[in-house]
């Protein structure tokens, strides 16, 4: 049977993680769940397993260059209750599983995870997050966006930890989220989105929007993002706003490749994913000059 | 050895550290106040406290709450909030074949200690990682609501 | 029509009502966690037991290849039966093998059972075991276990049964049609999802076999493992452990698990416990029948109903179980809470190479409701007429004539109810107001209390018995099992009342089949009304012959209501002795995004004769509700190659404490003078009537007609862009 290590430092975790080749365990809620053999059977794990969860350095959770510094193995109740996350990422975080899947669950835990419908992904790529990936020789960053390539894949070298996330200071002035989901509490993700505007007319705009769970990998939507930034830089009319919305709709039935699976169809979730990106730009453009 | 407290008490596990906590509470320690019903971490009926946070037993390997102190109902039940919870539950008609009831209790406490006077979402939120298929959750919400009224002072 | 004689009208004391609620005599020892259910019990010397299960879904058996076993450890299969007993599961028929051992007939059947002490050596031992099979052509639908698709799986054509009902006379009702509707409806599985997974403990000592089980029905396992071991009923005793949870779903389903168990155990001569993870559970275990009902209404020019041509199948799964009475209980509610002249129906149960389906609270009533009231629904608004006028004007009546030739023979209520549930919610209001994306449902129906026609009386012959200790306790004696709906409590305020002693002085024990007898399987609304009636005649005989501090017994047997009339060969007459009654309205709104139902309000009324407790009956409707909306919206089972997609807690999605608000109850007292106090069956009418509710609701959200369950947000969504064009 393989070993379990529990460090108490992050110095520690890495000789481990890079001498024995073990699975970093944050919350465990999901590999206890994908390795579970049943009731009075060890978890199938094939490698030893490297419990995270008494490196402090890994829970960090403060500002720091222009960035939020969360640490990987934050848990999600305390992302959904601190005062210095995003209120959309506070959202998200609650809306994942039942009260006690978020006192055990681990940001970096959804991010290396790598399920198409992570729930805090759409979030992190919308915002242009980075994550801070360090081993026992050095440390690097990279976006969000790069270090998840597929399915259940990511770019983590062996011996390599997950270290923080760092999400970039911004409060765009709207801010528009959704989770459609299996059911209204502890569900799975059928589809996601995570939308932010801000500037207003007549002054720069940024527009970001990201989709999950309608491909393998969360979907940023560049050509509505353009196109957005464009009429609300602009004044349009209704007529051009009619079509701009249609625009819209066809730009994002494009951009998503979902699936038929076990919790719906690729049908619905194309259709529901265009609903909600128009629906945003909907409401984007009608806040638009708004005092908000 | 795996070192830890439960309901008070200092007890120590040969289990492998990757052993599931509720199979050494239920199996080694003999606490069957916990229960098994999905091993997905869905239903919460394995709710237990760990360092008063609430966690599924079914997704957390023994090695990990060394050193923590574990609260299952066996050890809820002897206090007062405990108590006071039980006799809700019983007189508001909360129980029907009772399978996810404990880890409801557990939940409830939970909640409780952070919200002494919760409203009915903020109750139906802090159960909502329980799953009950009796009783469509109604009256153990009107349970939990009378325990934090009934129980003023405990929480 | 003769007038039955009933028996003396109940007493009441002045003052409190028996229905006013007591704490439930088991809530402190289950809240507390303190109550043994099966994976609880702990035995000296036990072996663990896994199923080692087909990967086909059809097939003949080739080779079983076992691995090496480490000692301490055994495979059990068919070689193990012992001499004189069967390879066959005995429900109502024993067409299910314990092991299978020449052929599989869906994936996931039980060919052997690998036992030893370590559950993950007993996990890797049945991974490595090695089937050879020898693929047949599977049948996964309906549509191609009528055409025999590779063959019949069962007998020459795939039926369990083929039932014919005749009422009146359909032919001239459909010559005489001005026009004619036709209809189809379809329902899907749905999983009981009992909080506790099945299990049972089964141990061979000194030539008697011990059962501890999770069960419903303690003496369909003993006569289930009498049949397999071959060892003669007195040698089997089953315990009931605390049940969490049942449903039906743990009525005949846990002798799969038993006949397995107690053979292992026969042979390796130790106590073997068999449990189920969850994920077997809801894989492996009895599932409701899905249906696909069609409706043909005869109307005459003005819109009027002459008649209906009903056809009605049910995917059984690959082996019998109880599908010929599910069967039966769904053609005989064909026409639900109305008076429908002149029907013909037919009801067909079709083989399939799936997990069996079985019995699951409604049983066969709920898929015949959801078809005719959907069809009511969709025939008010051909006809131009609100679906809550429409149905009114056909309801049944006391006198009325049933489908099955019987009579209705007490008062229904449901005008009553309906003008208090309307007001009640405001019904009028909100259907006239509801804006486009909301909408207002009402469902009509009706469950036959107790055991079709005259299976009480000639197949079960209920008997419980009374024993006053010197004490002044008296101890209820009866198989019944509290799975959850109260009856441990229930039975004790019947006697209690009788006798007019305090609560706490009756006593009722987890039935053991040593102890008590046999009055009956805990299922089919049956319990109260008719074993708490036996227990309220059985008072009333030991209060007229009270001796104080002597040790006395009395036995009450079950006596038939003298004036119920069943033809058992021709389905006719009085399939059942008297009916619970119910009325349901669903309010939703629909996202326009996602399409996803919100349900915004919920309202109930029940005739349950009386409630013996209102607590109790309250709380069976909310549950009964919130598992109804469950099957409604929510409860999805796609099968792909056999197997359930939806195989996990994750996956096949209950309802949670957000998704559905609370749910208002009421009841209108009825009193059946055969029930104790007026009481009648509960347990399944208060699911029932929520999925059609539900439909209409969202039939009137998104102006599209519905004739399918579930309601997911995918097939509304599908159902709305329709009805958009």
């Amino acid at each position: 049977m393989v070993e379990a290590f529990h460090p108490r430092t992050l110095a520690e975790a890495l000789a481990i993680r890079g001498g024995q080749a073990a699975i970093p365990f944050a919350g465990g809620t999901d590999l206890m769940v994908k390795l579970g053999r049943g009731a009075g059977a060890l978890p199938g794990f094939a490698a030893p397993v490297l419990f995270l969860d008494r490196c402090e350095e890994l829970r960090v959770l403060r500002h720091h260059e222009g960035a939020l510094e969360l640490g990987s193995i934050v848990s999600l109740a305390t992302l959904a209750e601190s005062p210095l996350v995003h209120p959309v990422l506070r959202g998200i975080a609650l809306s994942m599983g039942g009260p006690a899947i978020r006192n055990a669950a681990t940001l970096g835990g959804n991010i290396c995870n790598a399920s198409p419908a992570g729930d805090t992904l759409p979030f992190l790529y919308a915002f242009e997050a980075g994550v801070k990936l360090v081993s026992s020789g050095a440390e690097r960053a990279l976006p969000v966006a790069d270090f998840l390539t597929g399915p259940g894949a990511t770019r983590l070298e062996p011996g390599e930890i997950l270290r923080s996330v760092l999400v970039p200071d911004w409060s765009p002035r709207l801010a528009f989220w959704r989770k459609v989901g299996t059911r209204k509490a502890n569900a799975l993700t059928k589809v996601s989105i995570a939308a932010f505007a801000d500037g207003a007319e007549g002054r720069p705009c940024k527009v970001r929007i990201a989709l999950g769970a309608v491909a393998p990998t969360v979907v940023r939507l560049p050509g509505v993002e353009r196109m957005l930034e464009e009429a609300l830089h602009e004044k349009g009319d209704d007529a051009g706003r009619a079509s701009l919305l249609r625009g819209i709709r066809e730009e994002a039935l494009a951009a998503v490749k979902p699936i038929d699976d076990q919790r719906s169809t690729a049908e619905y979730r194309r259709e529901v994913a265009a609903n909600l990106v128009v629906e945003f730009a909907r409401w984007a453009l009608a806040r638009n000059g708004s005092s908000q | 050895m795996i070192q830890f407290r439960l309901n008070g008490r200092e007890v120590s596990s040969p289990a492998h550290p990757l052993a599931r906590l509720i199979d050494v509470l239920r199996e080694e320690l003999g606490d069957v106040s916990v229960k098994e019903g999905c091993g997905e971490g869905e239903c919460g009926a394995c709710s237990v406290l760990v360092d008063g946070k609430l966690m599924n037993s079914c997704l957390l390997p023994v090695g990990r709450i060394e050193g923590a102190a574990i609260t299952t109902m066996a050890g809820l039940r002897e206090t007062d909030r405990g108590r006071a919870l039980i006799d809700a539950f019983a007189r508001e008609g909360a129980v029907q074949c009772g399978f996810c009831i404990p880890g409801m209790v557990i939940a409830a406490e939970a909640l409780l200690a952070d919200k002494p006077s919760p409203d009915e979402q903020e109750i139906r939120t802090g159960i909502s990682g329980n799953l009950c298929r009796c009783t469509g959750y109604d009256l153990i919400v009107k349970a939990v609501s009378s325990a934090a009224r009934e129980g003023r002072g405990l929480w | 029509m003769a007038r039955r004689k009933g028996p003396e009208p109940r007493t009441e004391q002045p003052g409190e009502r028996i229905s006013d609620p007591v704490p439930r005599v088991d809530a402190v020892a289950k809240a507390s966690g303190s109550a043994l259910y099966l994976d609880d019990i702990r035995v000296e010397g036990v072996l663990h037991a896994r199923i080692v299960r087909s990967t086909r879904p059809r097939a003949k058996i080739l080779s079983v290849r076992y691995p090496e076993t480490p000692a301490g450890y055994a495979f059990i299969d068919a070689r193990h039966i012992p001499p004189g007993g069967a390879n066959g599961i005995l429900m109502i028929r024993d067409d299910w093998p314990i092991f299978a051992d020449r052929e599989v007939r869906f994936r996931g059947q039980t060919i052997a059972l690998v036992v030893g002490p370590d559950r993950g050596m007993l996990a890797t031992l049945a991974q490595q075991t090695v089937v050879e099979y020898e693929d047949q052509v599977p049948v996964f639908t309906i549509e191609d276990s009528l055409v025999c698709s590779g063959g019949p799986i069962h007998d020459t054509d795939n039926l369990f049964a083929d039932y014919h009902l005749r009422k009146g006379d359909p032919e001239a009702a459909f010559r005489a049609a001005a026009q004619v509707v036709e209809e189809e409806f379809r329902t899907g599985w749905q999983e009981h999802i009992y909080m506790e997974p099945q299990g049972c403990l089964a141990s061979w000592k000194d030539g008697r076999l011990t059962l501890q089980a999770s069960t419903q029905c303690p003496y369909y396992l003993r006569k289930a493992v009498a049949h397999a071991l071959g060892c003669g009923k007195e040698n089997v005793r089953v315990i009931a452990a605390h049940t969490g949870g049942g449903f039906g779903g743990k009525e005949h389903y846990p002798d799969v698990l038993a006949t397995a168990a107690a053979v292992a155990s026969h042979a390796l001569g130790r106590p073997v416990k068999l449990v189920l993870d969850r994920q077997e559970d809801i894989q492996t275990t009895a599932k409701r029948h899905p249906s696909w009902i069609r409706i043909r209404t005869a109307l005459n020019a003005a819109g009027g109903i002459l008649g209906m041509d009903i056809d009605t199948r049910l995917a059984a799964g690959a082996f019998e179980t109880c599908s010929c009475i599910v069967l039966q209980r769904s053609i005989f509610t064909s026409t639900g809470a109305y008076d429908i002249p002149n029907v013909r129906v037919r009801g067909r149960a079709f083989a399939t190479n799936v997990v069996p389906s079985d019995a699951f609270r409604g049983f066969g009533a709920p898929q015949a409701l959801f078809a005719i009231e959907m069809h009511m629904d969709h025939l008010a608004r051909r006809a131009g007429v609100a679906p809550v006028d429409f149905k009114r004007r056909h309801f049944l009546s006391k006198g009325s004539l049933t489908v099955t030739n019987g009579r209705i023979y007490d008062e229904v209520l449901l005008d009553a109810m309906l003008e208090r549930i309307l007001a009640a919610s405001d019904f009028r209001a909100r259907a006239a107001s509801a804006r486009p994306g909301h909408g207002i449902g009402i469902s009509f129906f009706n469950h036959g209390c107790a055991f079709t026609g005259s299976g009480e009386r000639d197949l079960i012959k209920g008997r419980v018995g009374l024993r006053a200790l010197a004490d002044g306790h008296v101890r209820i004696l009866s198989a019944g099992v509290d799975i959850g709906q109260g009856l441990s409590t229930a039975f004790r305020k019947v006697v209690a009342r009788v006798l007019g002693i305090p609560l706490s002085r009756v006593l009722f024990d987890q039935a053991d089949t040593d102890l008590v007898p046999d009055s009956g399987p805990t299922c089919a609304s049956r319990s109260i009304m008719i074993v708490g009636y036996l227990l309220q005649e059985a008072a009333k005989k030991l209060k007229g012959c009270w001796t104080e501090g002597a040790e006395q017994e009395v036995w009450q047997e079950y006596s038939h209501p003298p004036h119920l009339v069943w033809d058992a060969e021709r389905l006719a007459g009085d399939a059942y002795p008297t009916y619970g009654w119910g009325i349901n309205v669903v309010e939703v709104a629909v996202d326009p995004l996602s399409f996803e139902p919100e349900v915004r309000n919920v309202w109930t009324i029940y005739d349950v004769g009386y409630p013996i407790d209102r607590l109790i009956l309250e709380g069976q409707a909310h549950g009964g509700m919130s598992q109804a909306l469950g099957y409604a919206c929510l409860e999805k089972l796609e099968l792909r190659d056999g197997v359930f997609l939806q195989g996990t807690m994750a996956d096949y999605c209950i309802p949670t404490s957000l998704d559905f608000p609370p749910i208002r109850t009421e009841l209108i007292e009825n009193p059946y003078p055969f029930g104790p106090f007026g009481a009648k069956g509960a347990g399944e009418i208060v699911f029932d009537g929520g999925a059609p509710a539900f439909a209409a609701a969202i039939q009137q959200a998104i102006g599209a007609e519905t004739s399918a369950l579930p309601l997911t947000p995918e097939r509304i969504r599908a159902l709305a862009r329709e009805a958009a064009g």
